[in-house]
């Protein structure tokens, strides 16, 4: 049987599936889809997908998983993953107030641009979250146009805020939580992304689809007072 | 009641770790220490993953508003009640009104303070372990603090003795620790990885235990965001490791050039910042006998808590 990624282990209790290491929506449909099929796999307790890998946690007093088992699981249900559609999700619009954003001019500055061509070429595309991770409700998203693809930051900060909206390398990304980080900060949106008072913890899942569109600084506390009670702003 | 007179360096609450919330980008989480916090917990007859404080270099000082059972399992701290040195690893009798007071590590980094019942926090996504880096599980996702009450059950050991045998103690210095090559291993860091010796830097915490010494050659300058688990050992640009530990991020993208054997996790949990370890090489086989050896241990353990407790027999 051939398939088109290899198994490693990864730990006394984990599996790594590993595809060709790119940004590829194929892959992508394979992984998720695969995750479609794992409810029948015994003793998972975590399944961890990234752009070209997906991790498979299992239980630590279980039995050992083996390659070979996960091999031939997968065989098995191979129609079914193979066969199956891109994961689909909801389409969300963030509002970004990019005054905000403290590197903004720096970045205007690495990529040529004005500041407004900075803002507009950010909110053009429609982003695909492919998976979370890196701290919880963190979307890895594709999709950042090339003209705003810049070398991550010399020395990264020791804290970034919450809300932050940031770009680095092939990527742009917003921070749930205060974390440190080494992307450069262009924006700041009101908007909660992890609240576990919701059914679903994240406010974006893999899948989704997203846009940013940009908000004044009055319309960007305005929202925040409306948000202030939230866990996440504390 | 469990009331926090002082609360320590960072005292949390922790049991074995969130599982099922690894894709929303949650840490596991759970004691650094498993294995002390599992013995601390089957001192007590009960699950491995009951709720227990975690206390790291510098202990609480707790009193009690209720009788209960207790057990301290790990770095051996200077534990005090109402002022009388009180033995770690086996369960000790507590009563109403009482005053505990850990001190600080002797040796080693963490100690685990299980309690009879288990701490009664309200589990957040299926666990009450703390994630402190975004606030979330334990007690108000937090460390505790001063004034902090946290409520316990009444228990009584019903046939209170001292005779009980206790488990080995800290390793000693340099710390070795047993490794897999990861998949972005190469083989001129054999060298440098294996033969030099590493030190905890202070800059360490529970989301990563970062390691000083001569920088390893570079593995591989960037890769694609990967998986990464607790005990992966990742090599950024500097050179300097930095092994995972309980609040790992899910993802990561630094070369992973090794991953600890889980038997050897709790070594690396009970590292002061300033303390040295080395590696050895080890392939999965071995590192699943240890991990089969150390649950033999745990087991045996488990037959003389029973017996303590004069169950079973």
């Amino acid at each position: 049987m051939t398939l088109p990624f290899q198994i490693e282990t990864l730990s006394e209790n984990a599996l790594m599936l590993r595809w060709p290491p790119r940004q590829d929506p194929d892959t992508q449909r394979q992984i998720h889809a695969i995750i479609g099929v794992l409810d029948a796999l015994p003793g998972l307790r975590d399944a961890v997908p990234t752009y070209h890998c997906l991790g498979l946690w299992f239980d630590p007093n279980g039995p050992q998983p083996e390659i070979e088992n996960l091999k031939q699981f997968l065989h098995q249900h191979r129609k079914k993953w193979r066969s199956a559609p891109p994961v689909t999700g909801r389409h969300r619009t963030l509002p970004v107030c990019y005054e905000l954003g403290e590197d903004l001019d720096t970045v205007a500055q690495l990529s040529q641009l004005s500041v407004e061509a900075v803002i507009a070429r950010h909110c053009a595309p429609t982003y695909s979250v492919c998976f979370l991770g890196f701290t919880p409700g963190f979307a890895y998203l594709s999709g950042l146009p090339e003209a705003l693809q810049l070398p991550r930051r010399a020395s990264p900060r020791a804290t970034i805020p919450a809300g932050s909206v940031a770009i680095g390398g092939s990527q742009t990304g917003i921070y749930p939580s205060p974390s440190p980080g080494g992307w450069h900060l262009i924006g700041r949106t009101p908007q909660p992304l992890l609240d576990l008072n919701q059914e679903s913890v994240t406010w974006l899942l893999p899948g989704d689809t997203l846009t940013f569109e940009p908000i004044s600084t009055e319309q960007y506390q305005q929202l925040c007072q409306q948000n202030e009670a939230h866990p996440c702003w504390k | 009641m469990l009331e926090v007179i002082k609360p320590g360096l960072q005292t949390t609450v922790q049991d074995h770790g969130r599982s099922g919330q690894a894709h929303l980008g949650f840490a596991q989480s759970g004691a650094a220490d498993l294995l002390a916090a599992s013995v601390a917990n089957r001192l007590l007859l009960q699950p491995d993953d009951t709720p227990l404080l975690e206390c790291t270099l510098v202990g609480p000082t707790l009193t009690f508003h209720c009788d209960t059972v207790i057990a301290l399992v790990g770095a051996p701290m200077a534990p005090l009640l109402d002022g009388q040195p009180l033995q770690q690893g086996q369960p000790i009798a507590v009563f109403r009104g009482q005053r505990l007071d850990l001190g600080r590590a002797r040796r080693g980094c963490r100690t685990y303070l299980a309690v009879k019942g288990g701490l009664q926090v309200p589990p957040v996504l299926g666990s009450c372990a703390t994630q402190l880096n975004v606030g979330i599980g334990g007690w108000k996702g937090r460390a505790l603090q001063a004034g902090d009450r946290l409520p316990i059950q009444r228990h009584h050991l019903p046939h209170p003795q001292d005779s009980f045998t206790r488990l080995g103690g800290i390793t000693p210095e340099p710390a070795l620790i047993a490794v897999i090559p990861g998949p972005h291993y190469r083989e001129h860091q054999h060298r440098a990885l294996f033969r030099r010796q590493w030190r905890l830097s202070a800059h360490s915490d529970r989301m990563g235990a970062r390691l000083e010494g001569e920088p390893l050659p570079e593995a591989k300058a960037e890769i694609l965001t990967e998986p990464v688990q607790r005990g992966t050992i990742q090599l950024p640009p500097s050179g300097q490791p930095i092994a995972l530990m309980a609040d790992s991020q899910p993802t990561g993208g630094y070369p992973k050039i090794a991953q600890i054997a889980r038997a050897d996790w709790s070594v690396l949990a009970q590292l002061a910042p300033g303390q040295t370890l080395r590696f050895i090489q080890c392939d999965w086989e071995q590192a699943r006998m240890m991990q089969a050896e150390q649950r033999a241990r745990l087991a045996r353990l488990s037959i003389s808590a029973k017996r303590f407790w004069r169950e079973g027999s």
